[in-house]
């Protein structure tokens, strides 16, 4: 027992050489690597309301309403798993994890992001089409394309009125050989 | 002369902190998380901050996990066991609306319906650091870094 | 006993040598311990007023007394650890201080007085309607009745070198004739008390009955607030006239001036960082494992010191 006791106390003398391993965290700040998935930041700017993350979000914490003429677009960042699914899934580009972390509260509505888009509405039967922003980011990738111009009345049409009107529609290309 | 003595046992509960851990059904991660916080890399204790093993020694209960349906009892009895004046923060996505769990059939959507809750630390799992700040904050000393962010379209 | 006497006693026990200051400086020197547990395990450890705030907070706590406790045990229990440990500091520093007062049998009386915290403990534990009190007062008893042994044996060696029962006298036989601990059955009933000492400041490896991570804080479990604060109070009161007790007691008391002083607080803070870093370093026996550590092997060690001390040795 006593010799136990003289190399335990040897080891404490040893475990003295390590010094100080502790980090002053909030006296210094705490280094995260690049690829840290912090809080998720919308970049409103780039982001058309197409629904993506709301979709891939396992957490079903991404909400679409629709009420009249807007499209809400509403997260609540409380529930979040910090995956990275919204950011890898968006076709924009518009969501970035960024860095921060110390994202405490004593109310859950602090971390809400909440946007309203336009909608886009059939110029014939009234019904919703997208919003405005999913309607302009198709019209753009369109227009490098050669045949856009024949698309160019069918970008404010629902689903249903753009068939009906293909199918009325002259035909461009094919003609029947009996 | 009252008044002075309030503000000694303000600054003396301030100063120390003893925390009681509770697993309230989670899957442990911010269980490990918490443990992190009180290796020497963090090192609480120079803040006064200690791990006690019984409610009634504690202040502040770290609650982590959806409340389960078969916890709640327990959750509820540990709350009431720990003595006034007492903090109760609320670890991990889970604790802030049920996290991933919140349609679940078991779980009762976040520690918010069932306790009172002063602070929520979300994080699937926090870091330990932001264990510490979430902590640091509940007891005034640091500010709070989030807000609400809203966008409304103008035409 | 005129009312000057009892105002000198009440101002000896609350204030000057008794509960204010034995309470301030064995805060401090819990302080100590923390600073030297952090400093080997490679952290910072806490500021200098941590245990006074720890006091100061549980006294702002609100006292739960659980439905069902035996109220006389569980609210006395506290008070009379910090009544013991207030009483035992007094005739230790008086000694120190004024050795004019002092009664025969004085080091009897102060030996069952450094007792009565660990028999506080045990009346606490039984008397909250808890399991883990239960198990703790039965534990705690069990390494009373281990410990107290060699503490015994230690005092009875000193007493039978010096030749009296007086505290006073034994500080001056050994002014006179040099301190106890030179001679070999000095030595070794320094070693047992030193030993029986780690178990009752209740330091691992023998906190057994407090463990921690086992049995919840044993007899401590339902105690909160006042109870709590007046319990921790009393095991910083002990952590401090303890050492100076073994130090006193062995080596006798220091002469009146600076280097002679200067070596007294020496040989404190080598005793209080030798059973610190014991506490650091090992792992809790099991009970049955202290037991016969203490029966056998730091019994028998006294019982030889007693045998030497018969010798003259």
């Amino acid at each position: 027992m006593f010799r136990h006791t003289i190399s335990e106390l040897k080891e404490a003398l040893v475990c003295l050489k390590a010094g100080q391993v502790t980090l002053h965290y909030p006296f210094e700040p705490s280094l995260v690597e690049d690829t840290f998935r912090g809080r998720p930041v919308l970049n409103t700017r780039k982001c058309m309301c197409c629904g993506a993350c709301a979709n891939a979000c396992p957490a079903r914490l991404i909400t679409l309403t629709d009420s009249d003429g807007i499209r809400a677009l509403h997260f609540e960042l409380g529930r979040c798993t910090y995956c990275g699914n919204c950011r890898d899934v968006c076709p924009q580009e518009a969501i970035e994890m960024s860095m921060q972390f110390e994202t405490s509260t004593a109310n859950p509505e602090d971390l809400v992001i909440h946007a309203e888009f336009y909608l886009q509405t059939c110029r014939d039967c009234g019904a919703v089409v997208g919003t405005q922003r999913e309607v302009d980011v198709v019209r753009e990738k369109l227009s490098n394309s050669p045949v856009h111009t024949n698309y160019a009345g069918y970008f404010d049409l629902c689903i249903t009125c753009r068939r009906k009107q293909a199918i009325h529609a002259p035909s461009l290309t094919l003609e029947v050989v009996p | 002369m009252s008044n002075t003595i309030d503000n000694a046992l303000n600054w003396c509960f301030k100063k120390s902190v003893w925390v009681y851990h509770v697993n309230a059904g989670g899957c442990n991660g911010c269980d490990i998380e918490i443990l992190d916080a009180l290796t020497p890399y963090y090192d609480v204790e120079r803040f006064g901050i200690k791990l006690v093993h019984t409610p009634r020694h504690a202040d502040a209960l770290l609650v982590a996990g959806p409340v389960t349906r078969q916890v709640r009892e327990r959750v509820l009895r540990i709350y009431e066991a720990t003595p006034d004046p007492k903090l109760v923060v609320g670890v991990g996505s889970c604790a802030m609306g049920g996290g991933i769990w919140h349609n679940s059939y078991a779980t009762l959507g976040g520690l918010g319906n069932v306790l009172p809750v002063a602070i929520y630390i979300p994080g699937c799992p926090p870091r330990p650091e932001a264990i510490l700040y979430g902590v640091a904050q509940a007891l005034g000393l640091v500010p709070q870094q989030v807000k609400k962010q809203e966008y409304l379209e103008v035409t | 006993m005129n009312l000057a006497d009892i105002s000198l006693a009440v101002l000896y026990t609350l204030v000057f040598p008794g509960f204010l200051f034995t309470a301030v400086v064995g805060l401090f020197l819990t302080w100590v311990d923390r600073k030297v547990t952090a400093v080997i395990q490679s952290r910072m450890g806490p500021p200098w007023f941590q245990p006074f705030a720890d006091i100061g907070k549980l006294l702002s706590k609100r006292m739960i007394i659980p439905r069902g406790v035996r109220t006389v045990g569980f609210i006395g229990a506290p008070l009379l650890s910090v009544a013991g440990a207030t009483l035992a500091s007094v005739i230790v520093f008086l000694a120190l201080f004024d050795p004019t007062v002092g009664f025969m049998g004085d080091l009897i009386v102060l030996v069952y007085l450094s007792m009565m915290p660990a028999i506080a403990l045990i009346i606490g534990g039984a008397s909250s309607r808890s399991p883990f009190g239960a198990i703790g007062a039965s534990r705690e008893m069990s390494m009373v009745l281990a410990y107290e042994v060699g503490f015994l044996l230690a005092v009875v060696t000193v007493i039978m070198q010096t030749g009296s029962i007086r505290f006073a006298e034994i500080l001056a036989y050994q002014a006179q004739n040099g301190a106890v601990l030179w001679s070999l059955s000095g030595f070794i009933a320094a070693a047992v008390m030193i030993l029986c000492m780690q178990a009752k400041l209740g330091f691992l490896p023998f906190d057994i009955s407090e463990a921690d991570t086992e049995l919840i804080g044993g007899p401590l479990a339902e105690y909160s607030g006042v109870g709590l604060a007046l319990f921790k109070l009393s095991r910083a009161m002990m952590f401090f006239f303890l050492p100076v007790f073994v130090v006193l007691i062995f080596t006798g008391a220091p002469q009146l001036n600076l280097l002679s002083i200067l070596g007294f607080l020496v040989k404190l803070l080598m005793v209080l960082v030798l059973l610190i870093l014991i506490k650091i370093t090992h792992a809790r026996l099991r009970l049955d494992q202290a037991l016969r550590f203490f029966w056998t092997k730091v019994g028998l060690a006294g019982l030889v010191a007693v045998a030497f001390a018969l010798l003259g040795l």
